[in-house]
């Protein structure tokens, strides 16, 4: 019992191989169907539907950190914020093309999530958790006082998109899927494996040889990154960035989206995403009261089915 | 031929917060040698092992590896790449993680690239079992198993001293006489060996030297063989 609170718990033998199939089926499925939907001239749902992707890849990048390294941040809407105003300010402002925005916003997010992972990666569980909300609230008063730079409340605009909405919900359901991959593969290999190891005992970790804070550091800077990637697709999307999505309520979406859809999953904070935003679409066209029955719905699926979303749906299908 | 001192502990103090748990604790261990940390529960075997390891954050006095570094000062990465390797008691695998996973944790860390022993080859040929088992969740494991897992684990970190806790604790006779065959085969690899239990017939078979332990303090040391087995025993009563 010495090393370290070595109350093994038994765990179930889970025949993880076949569920992968599936699910691996399902995914291209649902992204093969989601190209129809340009083509079918709703603008409106064009518009969801690149928000879906975009905050999809906001919840996953999330989840890295999360999920495959039990860390919970609260200041992810920094990255996201970091790089959509990193290309507003250089695109708008200081008129720079456009693709040198949208690089130099995802290296700002690698750069912010650099450093804030090098100040923060000392402390654990909600200390992490406060130390992230705190640099994200700081950067929030940034963009709301330094309005020659970005624009306060008002935010930025005046930049093009680069496509129009039609080709640019097919770039964006390409990056997406590329840097979802990317962040797969990630989460697989040996860094992930050490991760994954770090959320089940730092301590057996360390005397494997590691040092766990380089590789939590590792995580934290895909993690930025990829949200960093997010944010620069959002600022597109609307050709304009404005503080919500500095605002710490920003950083608490993908913490819901993926307990909602299961943080033990890769598609999780998809499934999560998805539901959660269309949800949230219906009901604001109805009451507040609709909106306290969903948030009851969250926290019911988070207190009584660990696995989201998604472990409802995998132990239905392994109960046929 | 001089063999090399691979640790030697020179009075070393270890907290727990404010309980002082060792006092003064020297130790050595040659090259080659299997050596037992002998004692009840509760007399700080454990803390010794962890202290060795950097576990411990309080510790004072001087553990001299291989001569050559003094470990502690040292984070337990650092020490585990110098090569020592720990083996908690229970094994301490990753009860999540298949059985695979667990050994490739620290496969990668091997200390002395060039002359690397274990590999999952090697370690497969040793625990034949665990290649049978590589699929499945280490937490579905048997209690002998996890403890051979664990071991597998530290070898392959190709470590020049294993330390290893209570590895005969709470398992049935036949897997306890394993564990000792397993613990002789690496011996014969050219491992040192530090080992804390306090199986006394377990002990017998595998220690070259024994310290015994009580109440944080070193009460009596000797070659295995020279040492009366009455004196042994009476530091593991229960009083
Ligand atoms: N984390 C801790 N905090 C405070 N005291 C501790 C802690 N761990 C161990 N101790 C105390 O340190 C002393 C030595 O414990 P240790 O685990 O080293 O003994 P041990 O010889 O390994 O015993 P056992 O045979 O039961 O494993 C005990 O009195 C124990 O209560
Ligand atoms: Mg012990």
């Amino acid at each position: 019992m010495s090393e370290g609170g070595a109350v093994e718990t038994t765990v179930e033998t889970i025949e993880t191989v076949p569920t992968m199939e599936k699910s691996l089926i399902a995914v291209i499925a649902v992204i093969a169907a989601s190209l129809l939907i340009p083509l079918t001239g709703n603008k409106y749902a064009l518009y969801l539907s690149t928000k879906i992707w975009i905050l999809i890849l906001y919840a996953i990048a999330f989840n890295v950190l999360f999920g495959y390294s039990g860390l919970l941040s609260f200041g992810h809407a920094l990255f996201f914020s970091g790089s959509a105003y990193t290309l507003a300010i250089l695109v708008a402002r200081l008129d720079y093309p456009l693709v040198v925005g949208f690089i130099l916003g995802i290296a700002a997010a690698t750069l912010f999530s650099a450093v804030v992972g090098t100040l923060s990666l000392r402390h654990r569980e909600i200390h992490f958790a406060m130390v992230t909300l705190a640099f994200s609230m700081l950067f929030w008063g940034i963009v709301m006082k330094w309005r020659d730079v970005t624009g306060g409340e008002d935010g930025i605009t005046g930049f093009p998109r680069g496509f129009s909405m039609f080709w640019f919900y097919y770039f964006t359901v390409l990056v997406v899927v590329i840097c979802s991959y990317l962040m797969y593969r990630f989460v697989k290999s040996d860094i992930g494996l050490i991760l994954e190891g770090i959320r089940e005992n730092e301590t057996r970790v360390q005397f494997s040889g590691h040092s766990t804070l380089k590789y939590r550091l590792y995580a934290m800077i895909v993690s930025g990154t990829f949200t960093g990637v997010a944010g620069v697709l959002w600022a597109l999307l609307d050709r304009t960035v404005t503080p919500t999505i500095a605002h710490w309520t920003f950083s608490a979406i993908p913490v819901i989206v993926t307990l909602l859809g299961g943080p033990q999953s890769f598609i999780g904070p998809a499934v999560g995403t998805i539901v959660y935003v269309i949800i949230q679409d219906l009901i604001t066209k109805y009451t507040l009261y609709w909106q306290f029955i969903f948030g009851v719905a969250i926290v019911a699926v988070v207190l009584f089915f660990r696995g989201g979303v998604v472990g409802i749906v995998e132990r239905y299908l392994r109960g046929r | 031929m001089k063999s090399v001192k691979m640790l030697k502990l020179s009075d070393v103090n270890s907290y727990y917060g404010k309980s002082h748990i060792l006092f003064d604790v020297s130790l050595e261990v040659d090259k080659g040698e299997v050596v037992v940390l002998l004692g009840r529960n509760g007399v700080g075997k454990t803390t010794t092992l962890r202290t060795i390891m950097g576990l411990v954050s309080k510790r004072t006095g001087k553990i001299v590896f291989r001569e050559e570094v003094d470990l502690i000062e040292l984070p337990p990465y650092r020490i585990a790449k110098h090569g020592v390797g720990y083996v908690p008691d229970y094994g301490g695998v990753f009860p999540n993680l298949t059985v695979e996973e667990n050994l490739k944790i620290s496969i990668k860390q091997s200390v002395r690239q060039s002359d690397r022993i274990f590999d999952m080859e090697e370690i497969f040929k040793i625990f034949p079992q665990l290649k049978e088992f590589a699929k499945r969740v280490a937490g579905t494991l048997s209690g002998g198993e996890r403890r051979m897992l664990g071991i597998a684990r530290g070898l392959l970190l190709n470590p020049d001293l294993l330390l290893i806790d209570e590895p005969s604790e709470g398992l049935a006779p036949k897997i306890v006489h394993n564990i000792a065959e397993i613990i002789k085969t690496i011996q014969e690899y050219g491992v040192s060996l530090l080992v804390a239990d306090q199986n006394l017939p377990f002990v017998e078979k595998i220690a070259d030297r024994v310290y015994v332990m009580d109440k944080g303090e070193i009460k009596l040391s000797g070659k295995m063989d020279e040492l009366s087995r009455q004196d042994l025993e009476r530091f593991l009563a229960f009083s």
